[in-house]
């Protein structure tokens, strides 16, 4: 993971993110509801987390990528947003406004990563961020799957 | 002196008579004797007025309480209750923001367990048998009170909005609920501005008695959960509460009119911020409908 791999869900939430059950549940929800929608299984997850000031660890959306499409399924229920777009070849740029503690190929758990990229058609920017070791799995996610689909 | 000179005349040797009244009974050979000694005008004449009534000896008394403080706040601490609690914090907020999509806590700090001061304690159990006594002319020595004051060992969990408060009640009571402890809820909205849940849960402690020997004791430990806004408030109210709280004399002016006063500020306080956090519900609320509507 987040390669996606259905037998690997728990080591990637519960190991590296230190997920709670209740979060866990909720992201199996969207995969079950991604897979209801799609009729496939993604090939990418990613749990988008943040740290707020008081040191709280926050999940917030679930990311699942296709061979050509884009999806974020919000945490909270009450929200309970969802966002799909097409990627292949429609990204416009992309930024990292925040870049703490990490290189292009080593994190830590300092490490704060934050993502910003554009696409075509799309009047606001996809914002992602990760924390620790999750930022290393923010940079999978730019390195393959966003950068390659960058609109020449 | 007019009717209404006399009526206040009345009133004010009343007043003087009753601060000074002992209780008496009559006895058998038709005279009257002292039921109780008279009643301590101030917390200073308590030790003696319990030492008399029921032969109370203080420093008996505060090395029983410290006794039974130390065995509770020891028991709960390392309670399976109390380490469930702790470790549910984080699973608990992640449940929060999966229904609402807001932070539950500011900290997942655990938070600290406090002892009652046996000054407290003393000065509590005055207060039940002269300033909220009911009337009904029986008095308890400290030694009875400890299964009634129910917050001889407390804890204080804040969050960050109202509708946490029940939400994060709900989770402990379940969790206590899943150990088979005992367990009750009060909810708390008073006069002077005071806004809360206190959630409590029953432990049974063995301490050595006055008398001598061992007795088990079923206390309450105190869970308060409060908001952050309410959380800074108590720091005030608190000093204002220890001058207010042990006058045996009601003040007759109600604390509403007295807008010179620090209760006045204070109570006022209490309730703006509450309803304050009323809107900030609200706010909440609208910003979901508009979310929705988008």
């Amino acid at each position: 993971m987040p390669k996606y791999d259905k037998d690997k869900i728990e080591e990637y939430l519960g190991r590296t993110l230190r997920a709670t059950d209740p979060i866990v549940n909720r992201v199996k929800e969207s995969i079950e509801e991604y897979r209801s929608l799609l009729k496939e299984d993604p090939i990418f997850l990613f749990l988008e987390d943040a740290i707020n000031n008081e040191g709280i660890r926050n999940f917030v959306n679930v990311i699942l990528l296709g061979n050509q499409l884009y999806s974020e399924f919000t945490i909270d229920r009450a929200q309970n947003g969802f966002l799909c777009l097409r990627l292949k070849n429609n990204v416009v740029s992309i930024q990292m406004p925040q870049r703490a503690h990490l290189s292009f190929d080593k994190v830590t758990d300092q490490s704060r990563l934050h993502l910003v990229f554009n696409l075509l058609g799309l009047d606001s920017p996809v914002r992602l961020t990760a924390t620790g070791e999750n930022c290393a799995h923010l940079l999978d996610l730019m390195k393959n799957h966003i950068l390659p689909q960058m609109r020449l | 002196l007019d009717r209404q000179g006399r009526l206040a005349y009345r009133i004010f040797v009343f007043g003087v008579i009753g601060d000074n009244m002992a209780i008496t009974q009559r006895s058998s050979d038709g005279t009257d004797e002292d039921l109780y000694p008279k009643i301590p005008k101030s917390i200073r004449q308590y030790p003696t007025w319990l030492g008399k009534t029921f032969g109370y000896q203080i420093r008996e008394g505060r090395a029983e309480y410290e006794a039974l403080a130390s065995k509770l706040y020891t028991t709960f601490a390392e309670s399976p209750l109390w380490s469930d609690l702790s470790k549910s914090l984080q699973e608990t907020h992640d449940r929060y923001r999966i229904k609402t999509g807001y932070d539950l806590f500011y900290s997942i700090d655990v938070p600290e367990i406090k002892r009652k001061p046996w000054e407290s304690f003393l000065e509590k159990t005055y207060r039940l048998n002269f300033v909220k006594h009911s009337g009904d002319k029986s008095y308890r020595c400290p030694n009875d009170c400890y299964e009634i004051i129910d917050d001889v060992v407390r804890t204080c969990f804040v969050v960050k909005y109202l509708d946490g408060v029940d939400f994060l009640v709900s989770e402990l009571k379940r969790i206590s609920d899943a150990r088979g402890i005992k367990n009750r809820v009060e909810i708390k909205a008073n006069d002077s501005g005071y806004y809360a849940y206190h959630f409590y849960v029953l432990n049974a402690v063995d301490i050595p008695a006055i008398k001598g020997g061992m007795q088990t004791i079923s206390a309450w430990v105190e869970i308060q959960v409060t908001t952050q806004l309410q959380e800074v408030l108590r720091t005030f109210l608190h000093t204002i509460y220890e001058k207010s709280r042990i006058s045996v004399t009601p003040t007759v002016i109600p604390w509403q009119w007295r807008y010179k006063d620090d209760e006045f500020f204070t109570n006022c306080l209490g309730h703006m911020l509450h309803s304050i956090e009323g809107l900030i519900m609200e706010v909440r609320r609208r910003s979901e409908d508009k979310n929705a509507k988008v």
